[in-house]
């Protein structure tokens, strides 16, 4: 199986790339396959990247290394979270590997017999963890939300020693030690300006 | 029913789209779209048609003659501007710009591509203002203005940062921004400005500044960065307001006044004034550098540009000294002197401290600080500890106007390499005139809008991602006050751990002033590195 696997893995990359393509508009797949300059094109680079990554893990002989499948996962699901997707959409992706393998392997599987009861399962176990992700970007984007309109009016409420959101309230540890915390309040002085 | 297939759960509308780009309406879904402009913003300062109204809503309340008011208004822009004549004129569609703008390469929309952005507006002028345009339509690339074009206006327009980074690339020089202001303009005309553009306007209009913060909290909030630096350094500053006779008048954007992080690059520009005894005043009425005016019309611009000048003609002053803003200086640079200009009352700027004269401000009599500062180090008038920001590993972003609408390039890379020993380039083709855009410029930054913000984005931080995780950068500088309050939505995003900072910051942190008590932490009250370094020898 691994030596099959071996021989079509470029193969089985540049299909299942060009599965994921398929849901951008023909304008933008020219754009995304043709430019290869990584910080021109972050989003078809960073696709292919680590779509070739997630093949060496999942069709690899190893068990796969699950945080280099969740780093390769990460990066494009973050991406694709926040384009103009739905969620199934967005996480269509990885279930396209199935008939992009069966596609490629075809003869060989009837030939030899293989069984990708194996493959199939480790497929949908990173559906799942695709799952996971896409959930933990769509939260980070709004609680960077709320922590941008929270930051907008920190400093006023500070200086008017006001605070409208107790301790207890904060989201987290985190958010708390980001608070602009080291600046002393003071009362605010009267309007007393000079040369007005 | 039988469970779809894998593929059959992309949507269709994902698919390629089988219509002409023209036919495809525009969807406006929450979080890629801003509101509208509320009623009371546009009664402030006179513009048409106020009203409430969601870009949502079927019916969008225009006026009854409203193509009749755009085309009308459209004619008399061609006539105003030439450019823009020549603009809907040359295009050849050859496509260099359509793959270097940060909207398309981060939402793959492709109608965010540069060409067909332009092609929106001038559809419509091939079939209004052409001869070919009216007899062909749409075989000639025309098309009627309807309530879905203008949708789409409003959609695209206000999805581009006008950052210029397309005319980068241009051979005819095209100019997408001019392009977007005059669309703008346009809508505005049938009262189709989004609030957070509306909102500033009509704050800056009546108080001087974005915020809508008036005189006492505006001193407020500068008398506190004076406590913090107080309690930082032990020296006490003391800044003037609205002082008559002062050398220069000192004009912040109003987010290093009332924003984190902006908050420390004003302490930094306080420090610096400070310790060398400059003869300044901060102005409590022009107190914003920023004007969304330019986002708005020209005479939007104009009006609410106006107040500097009037300012610093009421003060007295010599000169003016800008801070460190984006759009601001593409208003001053471009825009003020043939605006609100010439001001002969003011003198040409010459650095009191160097003797400098700035001829390229002879016009404007107004200074970037970082051309200043720069000036300083270069004629050893500050005394400078590099070694106090030796925790941090910078990058810097060149933020689009002062790049590509001044060329100030070498002058913040210049300070940041004498206030810090740790500096990384990010990839040539992303920064300086070809910078990648924060996505938030030109009125974009609000909350509303994070979604496609983080699209826009995209580009820029991938280039901050690579030096984070090849040489384990932490702090991306910038020298534009919009680029400090988004940016850090930004990098919480795509590249944690990377946090942000104005180059006065930096300075901020490595001057050594005279009667400085031992600093123990930095601007931000974090614990300072343990110092190896030598402080830079006095001049």
């Amino acid at each position: 199986m691994q030596a099959i696997v071996t021989a079509h893995k470029k193969v089985i990359i540049d299909k299942w790339y060009q599965a994921v393509l398929v849901s951008y508009p023909p304008e933008t797949v020219r754009f995304l396959r043709g430019e290869g300059d990584q910080f021109a094109n972050p989003v078809g680079t960073t696709i292919y990247r680590s779509l070739q990554g997630l093949v060496e893990e999942i069709l690899g002989d190893s068990k796969g290394d699950k945080e280099k499948i969740t780093t390769c996962l990460d990066a494009i699901i973050r991406i694709r979270a926040i384009q103009d997707f739905t969620p199934s959409a967005a996480l269509a992706f990885i279930l396209q590997l199935k008939p992009v393998v069966r596609g490629e392997l075809a003869a060989a599987i009837q030939e030899k017999d293989l069984s990708l009861a194996e493959l199939d399962r480790r497929i949908d176990d990173l559906a799942l963890m695709a799952f996971d992700i896409y959930m933990q970007c769509r939260e980070q984007l709004y609680a960077i939300r709320v922590k941008e309109i929270k930051a907008r009016t920190s400093r006023l409420l500070q200086r008017a020693n006001l605070s409208l959101q107790p301790d207890c309230f904060s989201d987290s540890e985190t958010d708390r030690r980001q608070e602009p915390a080291q600046l002393t309040p003071r009362p605010l002085t009267q309007p007393g300006i000079a040369g007005t | 029913m039988a469970l779809p297939k894998p593929e059959e759960l992309v949507p269709k509308s994902y698919q390629p789209p089988p219509t002409d780009w023209m036919d495809i309406p525009v969807k406006f879904r929450r979080g890629t779209y801003l509101y509208g402009a509320r009623a009371k913003n546009l009664e402030a300062v006179g513009l048409p048609n106020p009203r409430e109204w969601s870009p949502e809503d079927e019916d969008w309340k225009l006026p009854a003659n409203w193509q009749e008011i755009i085309l009308e208004g459209l004619r008399e822009r061609l006539g105003r501007f030439r450019s823009l004549q020549i603009f809907m004129d040359c295009c050849v569609r050859c496509g260099a710009c359509a793959d270097k703008c940060h909207f398309f390469i981060g939402t793959g929309d492709p109608k965010n591509m540069p060409v067909l952005r332009a092609e929106l507006l001038r559809s419509v002028y091939r079939r209004e203002f052409t001869t070919a345009g009216k007899l062909m339509g749409k075989l000639f690339g025309a098309r009627e203005l309807t309530v879905d074009v203008l949708k789409e206006w409003y959609y695209y327009f206000f999805q581009c940062t006008e950052c210029r980074r397309c005319s980068v690339f241009c051979p005819f020089g095209i100019d997408m921004a001019e392009i977007t202001m005059i669309g703008r303009e346009l809508l505005n005309l049938v009262g189709c400005n989004i609030d957070w553009i509306a909102a500033p306007v009509a704050n800056c209009y009546r108080t001087g500044n974005h915020v809508g913060i008036e005189p006492h909290a505006f001193k407020d909030m500068v008398d506190f960065c004076v406590d913090e630096i107080e309690n930082i350094t032990g020296i006490r500053i003391e800044p003037s307001y609205n002082r008559k006779g002062a050398e220069i008048l000192f004009i912040a954007p109003s987010g290093d006044v009332f924003a984190d992080p902006g908050i420390y690059t004003l302490m930094g520009y306080m420090m610096l004034f400070h310790e060398i005894g400059l003869d300044y005043t901060f102005s409590t009425y022009a107190s914003e550098g920023g004007n969304f005016g330019l986002f708005t019309s020209h005479e939007m611009m104009k009006r609410l540009n106006a107040k500097m000048y009037a300012e610093a003609k009421r003060l007295g002053v010599k000169w003016i000294l800008g801070g460190e803003c984006g759009h601001m200086w593409r208003v001053i640079n471009q825009y003020m002197d043939t605006m609100n200009g010439p001001a002969d009352f003011l003198e040409e700027p010459v650095s009191p401290l160097t003797g400098t004269r700035f001829t390229n401000a002879s016009s404007t009599k107004m200074v970037h600080i970082v051309e200043f500062t720069a000036d300083l180090i270069r004629n050893n008038k500050i005394k400078l500890d590099p070694g106090r920001n030796d925790h941090l590993k910078v990058t810097f972003h060149d933020s689009c106007n002062p790049a590509r609408a001044m060329g100030l390039l070498e002058e913040p890379r210049y300070i940041i390499k004498n206030t810090c020993r740790h500096f990384y380039e990010m990839p040539e083709n992303t920064i300086r005139e070809q910078t990648f855009c924060c996505g938030s410029g030109a009125g974009l930054n609000s909350d509303e809008y994070m979604e496609m913000r983080l699209r826009g984005g995209l580009p820029r931080a991938n280039a901050v991602k690579y030096v984070h995780d090849k040489y384990g950068v932490n702090m991306l500088a910038c020298i534009c006050a919009i680029d400090r309050v988004v940016f850090p939505a930004l990098m919480d995003y795509w590249v944690p751990g990377v946090g942000v900072t104005g180059v006065h910051e930096l300075l901020g942190n490595a001057l050594v002033m005279r009667g400085e008590s031992l600093r123990e932490t930095d601007l931000r009250g974090e614990p300072l590195p343990v110092n190896d370094g030598e402080a830079k020898e006095d001049a």
